[in-house]
């Protein structure tokens, strides 16, 4: 039996139309935001891993200030992984480049075994060739999901042909300029929900930052 | 630290559970009596290795029916997939027969059961249709022609705006 093991994000996926409106823009959200904002933020961790050039990736440091949108995902996904990747990259097309350059889309394998740099490179041009792609062992990469709260990869057992399945989790985490996450896209977030969100996420002051 | 995400995670799964009560009474062209395949979809894929597909089989019959089977031209292989939930986690596994409710439906959406098709003969792009055959235990071989989307477009087909 093969097995995947996802963040409970997925089981949204399965049949909410659209977790943003509902949950995002009532009066706990004062900004319109149509992801799930966090009452806690959550501080950017510290990690460094590989990017798909083989250089050290030193993720605070080299996404410091920027708007950070971090998802860890693999390449043979099925669905969350490329939705969520083309979703952002049709949108960020369509944003000004002063607005688009402030954002960083940083993809982390979860299946480092299989997703070499030039996998994931070849992979994540499908959608923006800016988007970075990192990698590691799974000990650095366990540990970052851990840094940001989400839990570890597991990886299932091989079938009869080797093949294999990887856990996720299935949300964007938006890292906004203040080095702090504040909102949580599951699966299931629209390209009008990003539209909508990603110019707000440059500009909220967000309280206590 | 891992609070922080569990929490919001649980409330998903709440909107979740009413959201699947929204689904229509009845398919677009669900004919009483049989078994008809609605809203079909591929998403095109980005390498070379497989390909994903959604669709929703209505069961107008007064028995429940068992999908056992899909094959295409264009895959080797063409096996279901689908998530177990286990406490706070969620599995997938390979479903190999699922069963289809009298008058109810069964649905095959993105972040949920899906029909994966592997060892691709032929890469499918946007705008190809795909042909392919499901098979019923008492309904037998449906065969269903499904378009092909780019990934950017799934979103919206899945959870169409209200």
């Amino acid at each position: 039996m093969r097995r995947i093991v996802i963040g409970l994000a997925l089981v949204t996926a399965a049949c909410a139309p659209r977790p943003d409106a509902r949950s995002g823009a009532g009066e706990d959200n004062p900004f319109g935001l149509r992801g799930r904002v966090l009452s806690d933020p959550l501080a950017k961790p510290e990690f460094v891993l590989t990017d798909t050039g083989h250089r050290p990736f030193d993720f605070r440091r080299q996404t410091d200030g920027y708007l950070t949108l971090l998802f860890f995902g693999y390449t043979y996904c099925p669905d969350v992984c490329p939705v969520h990747m083309a979703n952002l990259g049709a949108v960020i097309a369509q944003l000004t480049p002063s607005v688009a350059d402030r954002i960083r889309v940083v993809f982390i394998t979860t299946d480092p075994a299989r997703d070499t740099p030039e996998r994931l490179r070849q992979w994540l041009d499908n959608f923006d060739r800016r988007f970075i792609g990192l990698t590691g062992d799974t000990a650095q990469i366990a540990a970052a999901e851990r840094a940001v709260g989400l839990p570890g990869a597991d990886i299932g057992p091989r079938d009869s042909t080797g093949a294999y399945e990887v856990g996720h989790s299935a949300v964007v985490v938006a890292f906004t300029p203040d080095n702090r996450a504040h909102v949580l896209y599951p699966f299931g977030i629209r390209q009008a929900d990003w539209a909508n969100d990603l110019p707000k996420l440059l500009t909220i002051a967000w309280p206590g930052s | 630290m891992a609070r922080l995400l569990i929490v919001p995670l649980v409330a998903g799964l709440v909107v979740a559970a009413a959201a699947c009560d929204r689904a229509p009474a009845g398919g677009a062209d669900g004919r009483p009596g049989a078994v008809t395949i609605t809203e079909t979809y591929a998403a095109e894929p980005v390498t070379d290795e497989s390909a994903v597909v959604y669709l929703t089989i209505r069961n107008g019959t007064q028995v429940t029916d068992t999908l056992v089977g899909a094959a295409t031209p264009i895959a080797a292989v063409a096996g279901l997939h689908r998530q177990m939930t286990m406490g706070a986690m969620t599995h997938m596994e390979s479903a190999g027969s699922v069963p289809v409710p009298a008058g109810g439906d069964l649905r095959l959406e993105p972040g949920g059961l899906h029909l994966m098709l592997e060892r691709l003969s032929r890469r499918p792009q946007a705008g190809d249709t795909i042909d392919v055959t499901l098979t019923f235990r008492r309904a037998g071989p449906i065969r269903v022609r499904v378009p092909v989307i780019a990934y950017a477009d799934v979103s919206d087909r899945a959870h169409p705006p209200q």
